[in-house]
């Protein structure tokens, strides 16, 4: 479709979106020359059970100080991965491969979430501020049309910024780490280790830690559509990104209500990995949750855009 | 004659202020059509509501038949416009701006968009990126923007505002090839009558969101009552001869000639007269009033010309 081409365009046209990208591939290879060169100096240590049993004695005694019952639990686990590495006999150190390496950079799906919310806040306030806005409306397409094809493409845009996350990751890492087959990943589930596939682990990481950049480029787009405004909609949502997650264990401690935050909700790793944020959440729920920002998200911008007179 | 646009009692309020108020005009195929009045007075959110920018209040637009009200995407298929100034995506070439809203319509080819090019003469530097551009050129790349498609009438929001005189008279003729040639509706709006003058065929005065009047170019010249001067001798036999048949007002004499204001109608009467009496005439002329002080009078003192 014509809509869609015209914005993946628009987007690609334009330096930033280069600067962009070339910011991510730069991060991405820094880290793993970070990676390489302190890997180098860490020996080969075959004392490695004893030291993960002196660690865990550590752990069992700090958990008792510890505040907050995730954090308990992250112990735990920790624990609990511990000792299954000294009861099957799997190193921790053994063979940093590119799959550890891409689950390390997984991290920068905030940076990649970062870019995603720059281009989503542009979509429609920048077409205000060129003035081009006038232009593109007077064509014989419905409003929704234009503001869904905007969406779709800060969708497209999002995927392939993801991709390009997962694949230059990849690469880097076959340089530096070499593509040795993974070990398996240690899955905690229920106060018990499960040895899980890596890659199918990996992608299914990739997908749920994707969930927030996918909410939180949502409310960019609608502020971007309702306010007309880039800046405000990359400082609240950056801010939020950022911060959301603090204010809401802040909140959570002492008001039950807390749960309803999105920020409560986006990391859906929580139901998989450790405890949930706020006692008494489930994966259902945060779903639910989503959904109905989503769609509330979704029901303000095209409203606002279709209903409101362009006067600028 | 064709009628390409109409409108019928539009009206639009902003925070309950009537920004326009009950305005009805039409437009017709072939013609050039002049959208006159004082900054402020509601030219362009006439224009906006037109092309489906802003909502109309209570009244409605029709183009081409369509209401841009209940039928938005058929009505506006018919227009081409251009908004205020010329924005384009400074970032791209020429080439794919038009080529962006060439997808949008559907229908344009590239031989199309050649053509256009080539019409509005941007094809050495169409592949250049816009921000490169002149504004007379971005004022080009506008019009090419808004033929594209081939639409029935085609919008322009002061045009001529920024360009120079050249450029000014260029658009002039342009527009009256398109609408001769094509027999497209052209619909220009400007704050300057000078130019109005020049280049329409009927003008509408609008004036607070009203509109005052809508009228023949040429009518405008030619209904009232003008002002002549007269060469005769002798002049004060002239001036008692005319005194007679006009009033005192409109009758002055100065040291060489006799200024007399009365319609066209009028004149040969006046002529017969100064012959009987046996008077010599030099000379009888126009004094050109130009459409600039029509204006002033017809919008009073409120709505001085910027
Ligand atoms: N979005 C708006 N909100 C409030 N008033 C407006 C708005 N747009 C235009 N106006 C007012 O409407 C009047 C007509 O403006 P406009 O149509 O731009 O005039 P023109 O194009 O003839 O110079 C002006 O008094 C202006 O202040
Ligand atoms: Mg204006």
């Amino acid at each position: 479709m014509g809509l869609i081409v015209n914005e993946w365009v628009k987007i690609f046209k334009r330096k930033t979106t280069y600067i962009m990208i070339g910011i991510l591939a730069l991060l991405i290879l820094a880290s793993s020359i970070v990676i390489v060169t302190t890997d180098n100096e860490q020996s080969p240590d075959n004392n490695w059970k004893t030291e993960l049993q002196m660690q865990n004695r550590e752990m069992e005694k700090s958990i008792e100080s510890m505040p907050g019952e995730q954090n308990k639990e992250l112990i735990r686990k920790d624990i609990a991965e511990n000792e299954y590495r000294i009861e099957h006999n799997i190193s921790p150190a053994e063979d940093y491969s590119a799959w550890s390496f891409i689950e390390d950079m997984m991290q920068l799906i905030d940076i990649v979430a970062l870019l995603t919310i720059i281009v989503a806040a542009g979509m429609v306030a920048s077409e205000f501020s060129w003035g081009t806005i006038k232009l593109l409306l007077i064509r014989p397409i419905s409003r929704v049309k234009i503001l869904l094809s905007k969406y779709v493409v800060v969708l497209l845009f999002s995927l392939a910024m993801l991709l390009l996350l997962f694949i230059i990751s990849f690469v880097c890492g076959a340089i530096f780490f070499g593509l040795d087959n993974p070990s398996p990943y240690l899955a905690y589930a229920d106060g018990k280790i499960v040895e899980q596939n890596f890659v199918i682990h990996l992608v299914t990481n990739y997908l749920l830690s994707s969930i927030g950049l996918l909410m939180f480029t949502t409310m960019a787009f609608m502020i971007s559509a309702a306010f007309r405004s880039s800046s405000l909609a990359i400082g609240i949502s950056i801010f939020l990104l950022l911060a959301g997650g603090t204010i809401t264990t802040l909140l959570a401690a002492k008001f039950e209500w807390a749960k309803y935050l999105l920020f409560a909700n986006v990391n859906l790793t929580q139901y998989f990995e450790s405890v949930p944020m706020v006692e008494g959440m489930t994966l259902t729920f945060s779903v639910i949750m989503l959904f109905i920002y989503f769609i509330i998200f979704h029901v303000i911008s095209f409203w606002v855009f279709v209903k409101r007179d362009v006067a600028a | 004659m064709e009628t390409v646009v109409s409108l019928s009692n539009v009206t639009k309020k902003i925070n309950n202020k009537t920004i326009i108020d009950s305005i009805s005009f039409d437009v017709y195929a072939g013609e050039i059509f002049g959208f006159l009045g004082p900054n402020g007075a509601g030219k362009t959110t006439t224009i906006r509501m037109l092309v489906g920018l802003m909502k109309i209040t209570s009244g409605d637009i029709h183009i081409g038949g369509h209401s841009v009200k209940t039928n938005f995407e058929d009505a506006v298929k018919h227009i081409g416009a251009i908004v205020e100034n010329p924005e384009m995506y400074k970032f791209m070439s020429g080439y794919d701006n038009l080529k962006h809203y060439a997808r949008m319509t559907g229908g344009v080819s590239s031989e199309r968009i050649a053509e256009i090019v080539e019409l509005v003469g941007l094809t050495q530097r169409i592949k250049e990126k816009v921000k490169t551009y002149s504004l007379g050129m971005r004022q080009r790349l506008g019009l090419a923007q808004a033929l594209l498609h081939r639409p029935k009438v085609l919008i322009l929001d002061e045009p001529t505002n920024g360009l120079d005189p050249a450029g000014i008279r260029e658009i002039r003729d342009y527009l009256k090839k398109l609408a001769r040639e094509e027999n497209m509706a052209v619909i220009v709006s400007s704050h300057l009558l000078s130019e109005m003058e020049m280049m329409c065929d009927r003008i509408g005065i609008i004036q607070n969101g009203k509109m005052i009047d809508v009228q023949n170019v040429r009518e405008i010249m030619q209904e009232d009552k003008q002002s002549y001067v007269i060469n005769a001798k002798p002049l004060q036999k002239a001036y008692e001869v005319l005194k007679k048949s006009f009033s005192e007002e409109d009758v002055i004499v100065s040291q060489q000639s006799i200024h007399i204001k009365g319609s066209k109608a009028e004149i040969p009467n006046v002529i017969n007269k100064l012959v009987e009496n046996e008077i010599e005439i030099y000379q009888v002329s126009p004094i050109s009033k130009s459409l600039e002080d029509k204006f002033l009078e017809i919008t009073g003192d409120k709505g001085g010309v910027a």
